[in-house]
C-alpha cells in the first residue's frame, strides 16, 4: 500500500480534510488493536507482572530473533521450513488442481475418483502422523507427504466445483464460435473455474502451514519447527514464541501474496 | 464488400425429444443472402429448428443440406447470436470479439466493433455494459469473421422497445453490407414484419405459413400494407378467434 496522501496546494476545504482523516483511519485502524497488545505486554514484563520463564518482553524476543540471525542462521532455518511447505505444496496442490480439472471435465474420471477423494477427505489429516512415522520414517519424506495431503482436498475440492458450476451455454458459444478443446480449455473452463481455485488456494495455504508446524515439532533436525523443540528442551520461553511470531509472519505472507495473485487475476469482477 | 450468403436446404427434417414430436417434416429452401424470420408461440420448436440448423441438435430424421452438401455435426458456415449475450466477463470486450477469429486478430475484432458502434468501449469489462451494449457485443462478435450465415435466437427479446428498434435497424444495415443469410428467431410479428424476406410461421410442428414480404426497405412500420400483414399473421396464429374478443372481468 503505498498510497501517498498528497498535500493539497491550496488551503483544504473542510470536506476534503474530513476524507484525508478517513483514509488515516481506514489505513492505521487494524494496526491499533495489535499495537496497544504489544505495548501492554511489554509494559507487564518489564513491571514484572508476567515473569520471563512463562512469556518474555517483545523485546527480548527481538533481541533473541537478532542473536539467532546473526550467530545461529536463522535464515537458514526459515529457508528450510519454506521450501517444504512450497514443495509439498507443489506436489499435492498440484494433484488437486489436476484432478479437479480432470473431474470436473470427464464424467468417467469423476465416477472412478470422486467418491474416493470425498472419503479420504474426512480423515482429519493430522491423525495419520503415527502412520506415516510408520510408512516413511521421520525424515523428509514424512513432512512433505503430510503437507501434501492436507493441501490436495482444498484444491481438488474447489477446482472441481470451479469447472462444474461454468454455465454450459457459455461452453456452447464457444463450440459454436469454433474453439478447440484447448481452446475451450484456455479461454472459458480455467477463467472461469479461476476465482474458486484461488478460494482452494488460500485455503490450503493456511493447511499448509498448520501441517508443517505439527509434522516439524514432532520429529526434525532443522526448520523452524526444531529451532523450537529445542527450545522447550533448554525451557527457552524467548526463542519458541520467536518461532510462534515467525510462523505467523510466513503465513501472513503467503496470504498476502494469494490475495495480491487473485486482485490482478480477476480484475474484471470489479469491471475496473 | 458483398459476401454471399450460403444456401440452405431442408429436407424432411424431424425432430423428436424423448418420444415427443417437436418439429415434423420440415422441408424449405433458402436462397443465399435471404433473410428468413421464424415466428410462432412459445415452445412450438422454434429455437429447435435453429439448433438444427446450426448443427446443435442433431436431427431424428431427414437432413439440413449447405449448398447441398448435407450437414455433419456444427455448422461451420454458422454464427449464433443467442438472447443472452453469452459474453465472457474475463475477457475485455474486444477480447470477446476476437474469440471467433482466427489468431485472435485485434484489428479484425476492432473492426467489428466499429461496424456496431462499440469501438470506444474495446477496452473494458462486459460487466460494465448495458444491455443493449451486451447484445451489439454479441453482434460485434457474429459478423467479425464475415459469416455466411447468421442465426439470431430471439436476440433482442430482453431489451427495452426502444433498445430493440435499434438493434434491428442494425442487423439490417449489416445485412445488406455483408451479404449473409439471415434466420432470425422471434416471437415479435413487427420485428419479423421489419426485417424478413419471408415469414414462417411455427404451428402444430410444422410450418404453418410461408409468408414473403415485398414491402420496399426500409419498412414504414406505420403503413397500412405493414398492419395488413400484421393482422394476416396474427390471425393465421390465433385462428377464427382473432381478433381477441375483449371482455370486461367480473362484469
Amino acid at each position: 500500500m503505498a498510497l501517498a496522501i498528497e498535500q493539497p496546494t491550496t488551503s483544504a476545504t473542510r470536506p476534503a480534510r474530513r476524507l484525508q482523516l478517513r483514509q488515516l483511519g481506514q489505513r492505521w485502524l487494524p494496526w491499533l488493536v495489535p499495537v496497544l497488545l504489544i505495548g501492554v505486554w511489554q509494559l507487564s514484563a518489564t513491571l514484572g507482572w508476567i515473569s520471563a520463564r512463562v512469556l518474555p518482553a517483545p523485546s527480548t524476543i527481538l533481541q533473541t530473533t537478532w542473536d539467532l540471525l546473526l550467530h545461529h542462521n536463522l535464515l537458514g532455518d526459515i529457508a528450510i521450513s519454506t521450501r517444504r511447505a512450497l514443495v509439498g505444496l507443489a506436489i499435492g496442490g498440484g494433484l488437486g488442481f489436476g484432478f479437479g480439472l480432470l473431474n470436473g471435465t470427464f464424467a468417467i474420471s469423476e465416477q472412478l475418483f470422486d467418491s474416493s477423494f470425498q472419503m479420504i477427505r474426512n480423515i482429519p489429516h493430522l491423525a495419520l502422523l503415527p502412520l506415516v512415522i510408520l510408512w516413511f520414517g521421520i525424515g523428509e519424506t514424512a513432512r512433505l507427504f503430510l503437507v501434501a495431503f492436507g493441501v490436495f482436498f482444498p484444491l481438488y475440492l474447489n477446482t472441481y466445483h470451479g469447472v462444474r458450476s461454468i454455465d454450459p451455454k457459455l461452453r456452447e458459444m464457444g463450440i459454436v464460435y469454433g474453439l478447440s478443446k484447448w481452446g475451450l480449455f484456455r479461454h472459458i473452463i480455467f477463467p472461469g473455474a479461476l476465482p474458486s481455485i484461488l478460494v482452494g488456494l488460500r485455503h490450503a495455504l493456511g493447511v499448509m502451514w498448520l501441517t508443517l508446524i505439527v509434522a516439524e515439532s514432532l520429529a526434525s533436525n532443522a526448520g523452524i519447527g526444531h529451532l523450537t523443540m529445542n527450545a522447550r528442551e533448554f525451557m527457552q520461553t524467548d526463542v519458541l514464541v520467536m518461532g510462534i511470531v515467525i510462523y505467523a509472519l510466513l503465513g501472513k505472507l503467503a496470504d498476502t501474496i494469494a490475495r495480491l495473485i487473485e486482485r490482478r487475476s480477476l480484475r474484471w469482477q470489479v469491471g475496473a | 464488400m458483398s459476401i454471399r450468403g450460403v444456401e440452405l436446404g431442408l429436407r424432411g427434417l424431424g425432430k423428436a425429444i424423448a418420444n415427443r414430436t417437436i418439429l415434423h417434416d420440415i422441408n424449405l429452401e433458402i436462397k443465399p443472402g435471404e433473410f428468413i424470420a421464424v415466428i410462432g408461440k412459445s415452445g412450438c420448436g422454434k429455437t429447435t429448428l435453429l439448433r438444427l440448423i446450426a448443427g446443435l441438435t442433431e436431427p431424428t430424421i431427414g437432413q439440413v443440406a449447405l449448398d447441398d452438401s448435407p450437414l455433419d455435426g456444427l455448422n461451420p458456415a454458422a454464427r449464433v447470436m443467442f438472447q443472452d449475450a453469452r459474453l465472457l466477463p474475463w475477457k475485455r470486450v474486444w477480447e470477446n470479439v476476437a474469440l471467433g477469429l482466427p489468431g485472435l486478430n485485434a484489428d479484425q475484432a476492432l473492426q467489428a466493433l466499429h461496424q456496431v458502434g462499440l469501438a470506444d468501449r474495446a477496452y473494458d469489462w462486459p460487466l460494465g455494459l448495458s444491455g443493449g451494449e451486451r447484445q451489439r457485443l454479441a453482434l460485434a462478435r457474429a459478423i467479425a469473421n464475415t459469416p455466411s450465415l447468421l442465426l439470431l435466437d430471439e436476440p433482442f427479446g430482453a431489451l427495452d422497445a426502444l433498445t430493440r428498434i435499434e438493434m434491428q435497424h442494425l442487423v439490417e444495415q449489416l445485412w445488406r453490407a455483408q451479404g449473409f443469410t439471415a434466420i432470425l428467431v422471434t416471437h415479435d410479428v413487427e420485428e419479423a414484419i421489419a426485417l424478413a424476406d419471408r415469414v414462417l410461421l411455427i404451428q402444430n410442428q410444422h410450418i404453418a405459413l410461408n409468408l414473403p414480404i415485398h414491402l420496399p426497405r426500409s419498412r414504414q412500420r406505420g403503413s397500412a400494407e405493414f398492419a395488413a400483414i400484421k393482422d394476416q399473421l396474427l390471425g393465421a396464429i390465433f385462428g377464427a378467434g382473432y381478433p381477441l374478443a375483449t371482455r370486461v372481468v367480473g362484469a
